[in-house]
């Protein structure tokens, strides 16, 4: 079963960047263009894993992580950002059971290493 | 156990004693008499019956010596000294009879002891010459008594006389047979000895001789060796209680009477002679239960008379065990407890008393006190009224202070606003610069892997992606620049191990130094201390300088070296390289300057890596210079102050 991966941001352009690197390399993308939507859509889909931008109008990405980790304890995410944090504040997040905090812009590779990482096998 | 039940059990152990020790006493005593009298009774009834037998036979003996002397000439023919003719005899004798009533029977004996004429015919001829009444009877009177006549089948009395003639020469015997019932008569004639009393006579033989008051046909029949009996045959006269011959417990009396060899005992049944006493035991016993019913009652009542009270009393203290000193106990018993329950009272109200004047000493004192703390309050009210002045004074003082304060606040408060407004400038400068960055270098890195591309085109495109790359870290580090320029980078201080850093630098730094071929190595001398900074931050700057060293640097090597100098810590990043030209040397940490020669011109820089290098370490406290010696080399060094502590430490 390919993985499935929910790509979350409001830049129209990053979410088409990613979907087309993840599926060349036979992921399923699912796009979402806000913090609402990814909450909206999130049961139903259940992907393995989460891409969280962090800038977005409505719900930050914050916020948007914040939610989905009540609702689900176990649920893989990982910021998509170009926002660089401080180390202290990366731990943390680790330690709340964040997967990865992945900077933009990325290359392709660098993208799919780090979600293998996340998605092993 | 409640004092009731122990006045009844008292009163009836007691009264129980009383009863049994008066009643065993009298019991004793009336027996003792009973039995005296009794006895006395039945000695009397002895006597008399004895009297009488007595004279019923000196009567009958006197009467037949009188028919002998009367009758002897009409019985004996005086001339040939010899008896009359029997017939003539008999008329005689019968004649006799008629008159002496108690006779039954006459009869005349020849001297050899044959009835020779008798009353009854059929006696005639019959040899009675064993008879004590012919041996002896032929001397002189003889009574013989309490015989059983074989011949009659009965028992007998028989009493003879010698029959004489007038010259005294005994011709023949005179007797005379006794009618026995005169003499049952006698015995067992009334003689006021009750329903069981009885008199009888017992011969040598044990027989009973006389018919018994009880029992038929025992004359002569039946035997008795009751103790009574056996003591009277041994030729006692004596009196006591056994067991008679009716086998029931009797007390009786005894008298032998040698003349008849007879035994004459008077008897009569203990119960009968007792009757009176054991009635009396009757009446005992009811009245011991009686008393025992009253004393139960007497018990009870007595009882009430002393717990009652007692129970007021135990009421009494109840109640003032609760805390109510105002129980009376009403007891009117007219004893102890009485005297008990008016002390009690007595107590209880002394006790209030002592309570009541406690309070009211209690109220006073606080009076007082209150009192006092009014005294002392005024005081207090005095002595701050004249503190308010100087209070309004230093109030004034205080308002301004505040004013300050609150000043500051909302200054403390623009600047956290200012401050977020750099963040969110920051973040959001970063955001716009970075973002069409993003689908660039995505999508190149990407198509640049196609297999079906020209290798034209692959070239074409990877100039692009370097560019691109090179516009990444330029953005980066305006934007670094700019937050420490504008204060908006925040620094995460920690101890840290600068040679950690160093290493760490160094190690990274590597395969950009291969490519090159030049040796990147670091020299530790001594153990450093640890100095307070941002470790990401250093590293930055260690990073940026060996870069810049490796750039500079065609041949040779690039030597890091971390020492201790005093209170700092000293960092030198030593190279081989080209070396910077004076002129450049003061330009070389101002922004966006780039050392431009002649040689290398496909360096990457952005001119900003020194300056960015400068604000953070001069934001440690730290001091960054270069010493360089064109065509010889560079040193770039920075300081780094040491914890006031540490450098103590370390001296």
């Amino acid at each position: 079963m390919p993985k499935k991966i929910m790509v979350v941001d409001n830049e129209p352009d990053t979410v088409e960047l990613v979907k087309a690197i993840l599926e060349d390399k036979g992921y399923e993308v699912v796009k979402a263009y806000s913090g609402m939507e990814c909450l909206r859509k999130v049961d139903a889909e259940r992907p393995d894993l989460v891409l969280l931008d962090i800038m977005m109008p409505d719900l930050s990405g914050w916020d948007t992580y914040g939610r989905l980790r009540k609702k689900d304890q176990k649920i893989k995410v990982s910021f998509l950002s170009v926002i660089e944090i401080s180390k202290e504040r990366l731990d943390k997040l680790l330690q709340s059971g964040l997967s990865d905090y992945i900077t933009k812009p990325f290359t392709a590779d660098e993208l799919v290493v780090r979600i293998r990482r996340i998605l092993p096998g | 156990m409640k004092i009731g039940l122990k006045l009844i059990i008292s009163f009836e152990l007691l009264a129980l004693l009383v009863i049994v020790v008066v009643g065993y006493a009298l019991f004793a005593q009336a027996s003792e008499a009973i039995e005296e009298r009794t006895i006395a009774q039945l000695e009397s009834v002895v006597v008399l019956k004895e009297n009488r037998m007595n004279d019923f036979f000196k009567e009958n003996a006197e009467d037949l010596t009188n028919i002998q002397e009367e009758s002897s000439s009409l019985l004996i023919n005086q001339e040939s000294k010899k008896m009359n003719y029997p017939e003539d005899i008999r008329r005689v004798l019968n004649g006799k009879l008629g008159n002496n009533p108690d006779y039954i029977e006459f009869f005349v004996l020849d001297p050899d002891g044959n009835v020779y004429a008798s009353t009854n015919e059929a006696q005639e001829g019959k040899i009675k010459s064993n008879e004590p009444y012919f041996t002896e009877g032929k001397n002189e009177t003889f009574v013989q008594s309490f015989y059983y006549d074989s011949a009659l089948q009965q028992p007998a009395i028989t009493i003879s006389t010698p029959l004489k003639d007038n010259e005294e020469n005994v011709v023949g015997v005179l007797a005379g047979r006794l009618n026995l019932e005169k003499i049952s008569e006698i015995m067992v004639g009334m003689s006021g000895l009750g329903e069981t009393g009885e008199t009888y006579l017992v011969n040598k033989f044990n027989f009973i001789v006389t018919e018994s008051r009880f029992e038929k046909d025992m004359a002569l029949k039946e035997t008795i060796y009751t103790d009574g009996v056996k003591d009277c045959l041994e030729g006692n006269n004596g009196h006591g209680h056994y067991i008679g011959y009716r086998n029931s417990p009797v007390i009786g009396s005894y008298a032998w009477i040698p003349e008849r060899d007879v035994c004459l005992l008077a008897e009569i049944d203990q119960d009968e002679a007792f009757a009176p006493i054991n009635r009396l035991k009757d009446i005992m016993i009811l009245f011991g239960i009686g008393t025992a019913a009253g004393v139960s009652v007497l018990g009870i009542f007595l009882s009430r008379k002393i717990t009652n009270p007692i129970n007021e009393l135990i009421k009494g203290t109840e109640e003032v065990r609760k805390g109510d000193l105002s129980t009376r106990v009403n007891v009117r018993s007219g004893d102890e407890i009485e005297q008990l329950a008016i002390a009690f009272n007595q107590m209880t109200s002394d006790r209030k008393r002592s309570q009541e004047e406690l309070k009211k000493t209690e109220e006073e004192k606080r009076e007082e006190l209150g009192q006092l703390v009014k005294e002392r309050t005024q005081e207090i009210e005095e002595k701050t009224r004249a503190l308010e002045g100087s209070r309004l004074a230093t109030l004034n003082i205080l308002e301004d202070v505040s004013e300050a304060k609150d000043k500051l606040g909302q200054s403390y408060s623009e600047l956290k606003k200012l401050d977020s407004m750099k963040d969110d400038f920051v973040n959001i400068g970063a955001h716009e610069l970075k973002t069409p960055l993003i689908p660039v270098i995505g999508y190149l890195s990407m198509v640049i892997k196609d297999p079906g591309l020209s290798e034209g085109n692959r070239k074409k495109l990877e100039i692009a992606f370097k560019a691109a790359r090179r516009e990444e870290k330029l953005v980066k580090d305006v934007l670094d620049i700019s937050k420490l320029e504008s204060g908006a980078m925040k620094f995460e201080m920690e101890d840290v191990n600068i040679q950690d850093l160093v290493d760490r630098s160094v190690q990274e730094m590597q395969s950009p130094a291969k490519e090159r071929g030049i040796v990147l190595e670091s020299k530790s001398l001594q153990a450093l201390p640890k100095i307070r900074g941002d470790p990401q931050r250093l590293e930055q700057v260690i990073t940026n300088l060996i870069g810049n060293a490796i750039k500079f640097t065609d041949k040779g090597s690039v030597t890091v070296e971390a020492k201790q100098d005093g209170s700092v810590v000293v960092v030198s990043v030593k190279d081989t390289g080209i070396g910077i030209p004076k002129e450049a040397i003061p330009k070389l940490f101002v922004k966006f300057y780039q050392v431009e020669t002649t040689l290398s011109r496909n360096h990457e820089g952005t001119g900003l890596g020194l300056a960015i290098c400068r604000k953070i370490i001069e934001a440690h406290n730290g001091r960054i210079w270069v010493e360089s010696t064109l065509g010889q080399g560079s040193t770039f060094s920075f300081t780094l102050p040491i914890e006031k502590t540490e450098h103590l430490a370390n001296g």
